[in-house]
């Protein structure tokens, strides 16, 4: 009996172990060390969803069948089941597109987004086509913040009631975001956004992204933007932003509507790597980036990378 | 359970850490993968979502799913053409006209204001709300005819945009051509337009449209144009079908 129970707990470890090890190598390439020093971190973001509620009706135009937030909540919920560390992010326009917008004023897209566990959004144009007034009547049925740090809103009944910026805490990383929205004039009637100041983005960018990566020692910080990927004039875009300050790690895009198939690597203002990824329109695509960090001394240099250039497959400048 | 590998598009990065000063011990960013998924039919639709929000839908779905006309075909402002340009100025402009309103020519919206494309066959007033979702209305602008050339050059900017009333034809030799009601730009007259509220304001950055030498607001919703347009073609049995007239030409 004695050397019966012996072999079979020997044999119930080994495969034990064989387990793990299955289970570890389809994790991650770091697998080996996973337990001790590696924290994975799973970003996961929407821009520009427009009150897209329901999916495309299947009518035989572009987007037909795809999109819908009950099958975002199912894929969300099992990456949820699946990682640790997650943080769902909305780059703006949440408003605005379909009759859901016009009948309910906004109160469904923001009660989903709390139902599906957003940890945070930033603000877009279209999110003050109800006006200030309408968008703040939302506020009450956010469970997450609105992070806009380039908007003054203290003259209005909105102040007080965002945050320029986020820290989260997963495992033991620190994950700052900051929000930063579009110029207003011109694009949003003045009667809209009232006595919203607009600040300077790239200048309220450098701040806040040094105040996160520096003095917070944040290990990544993320900026959700409503500014645009891109534009033919010198209008301040994503590119810009990413080219002129210093500290974002990650730009979540949105405002034109760019299908971007992988992000685009960019160099700031002092050589570091920024990345931009933006994921459509409407909730047709779910952006995903997994970061994986290791417990080691800090270089002073990037080892080196292999980066893939993006391709728009759309380029819909006009529609935002 | 796992994701179908076909809906699963995947882009692995690998990447070096990112450059960093210091030397203390702590968390370094070693890889990247970023993924992109497909909402789509493949993924099943979580039913305490869709039960949370069946309330809203169903009272949409009944007030929205009135058919109010029909088209012969599928417009879309990324078609050759523009066909859902050209329907839009036509119908705002017919629309309006209908309400005894006199203008020279039509520029409801720019191609940006235009959020969806429109289907072949039966419309509803949800297809016509996720065309024009936004609640501006109908304004008539009187503009110096000084102004047209300002106005003209915004048009070719955007390399085009919905009119009516008006044509352009515009090439790069030659000084470009523009005929409102089929005659000549008279710079010594004024114009009435037929606009939005939004582009009264200088929504879109527009220009020309400031400082309008008379102003008038028709209370009459662009969308409401839009949707009394195509009822009035239901009503006398005629399915949508936009004029393709060449009215906006860029010769490059």
């Amino acid at each position: 009996m004695e050397e019966l129970g012996s072999t079979n707990r020997r044999t119930f470890i080994k495969s034990l172990s064989a387990a793990a090890a299955l289970f570890a190598v389809g994790a991650n390439p770091f697998a080996a060390q996973a337990k001790k020093s590696i924290t994975k971190l799973t970003i996961l973001h929407t821009n520009d969803v427009h009150s897209r509620i329901d999916p495309f009706p299947a009518d035989g135009s572009r987007n037909a069948g795809l999109g819908g937030v009950a099958r975002r909540a199912t894929l969300i919920k099992q990456i949820r089941a699946e990682e640790e560390h997650v943080l769902l992010l909305d780059a703006g326009d949440i408003f605005q597109g379909t009759p859901y917008f016009n009948l309910y004023g906004g109160e469904l897209e923001i009660k989903l987004m709390s139902k599906l566990g957003y940890d945070a959004a930033t603000i877009g144009n279209h999110d003050f086509d109800c006006g200030i007034a309408g968008f703040e009547k939302q506020l009450k049925h956010a469970s997450f913040p609105f992070l806009i740090a380039n908007y003054d809103f203290k003259d209005t009944i909105l102040n007080g009631k965002t945050q320029p910026y986020k820290v989260f805490h997963k495992g033991d990383l620190k994950i700052g975001v900051f929000g930063l929205g579009i110029e207003l004039e011109g694009l949003v009637e003045a009667r809209n956004y009232g006595q919203t100041q607009y600040l300077n983005p790239i200048t309220v960018a450098n701040q806040v992204a040094h105040q996160l990566k520096h003095d917070m020692q944040c290990d990544l910080v993320i900026c959700l933007s409503h500014l645009g990927y891109a534009y033919k004039d010198n209008k301040v875009s994503d590119k810009v932003l990413a080219d002129q300050t210093a500290g974002i790690d990650l730009i979540i895009g949105a405002h034109t509507h760019t299908f971007m198939t992988a992000p685009e690597i960019r160099k700031n203002s002092l050589g570091e790597e920024v990345r931009i990824f933006q994921v459509g329109f409407a909730g047709i695509n779910l952006g995903r980036i997994d970061y994986f960090f290791e417990l080691g001394k800090k270089k002073k240099q990037a080892i080196g990378s292999a980066m893939r250039i993006d391709q728009e497959l759309l380029d819909d400048f006009e529609i935002a | 359970m796992a994701m179908n590998k076909k809906y699963f598009k995947t882009i692995l990065f690998v990447l070096a850490a990112f450059s960093l000063v210091a030397c203390s011990k702590q968390l370094i960013l070693k890889e990247t993968k970023i993924t992109q998924q497909s909402i789509s039919e493949k993924l099943f639709a979580d039913t305490a979502i869709i039960s949370f929000y069946a309330p809203y839908k169903k009272s949409l779905d009944s007030q929205m799913n009135v058919v109010v006309g029909s088209s012969a075909i599928a417009l879309s402002k990324n078609s050759p053409d523009n066909n859902l340009s050209i329907f839009f100025a036509d119908a705002v402009a017919a629309a309006c006209k209908n309400k005894n309103a006199i203008f020279d020519f039509a520029f409801p919206t720019t191609n940006g204001g235009i959020r969806n494309s429109m289907p072949q066959g039966d419309w509803t007033l949800r297809n016509m709300y996720e065309l024009m979702p936004f609640e501006n209305e109908c304004v008539l602008l009187t503009i110096s005819g000084k102004k047209i050339n300002e106005l003209v050059r915004f048009v070719l900017s955007k390399g085009g945009q919905p009119l009516a009333g008006i044509t352009i034809q515009s090439k790069p030799s030659t000084e470009t051509l523009v005929k409102i009601a089929g005659l000549p730009v008279d710079t010594n007259r004024n114009y009435v337009v037929l606009t939005s509220d939004y582009l009264a304001n200088g929504g879109d950055g527009i220009t020309a449209f400031a400082n309008p030498i008379n102003k008038s607001n028709l209370n009459y919703k662009i969308r409401d144009a839009l949707i009394d347009y195509v009822l009035s073609q239901k009503a006398i049995g005629k399915t949508i079908k936009p004029t393709i007239d060449g009215r906006i030409r860029i010769d490059q």
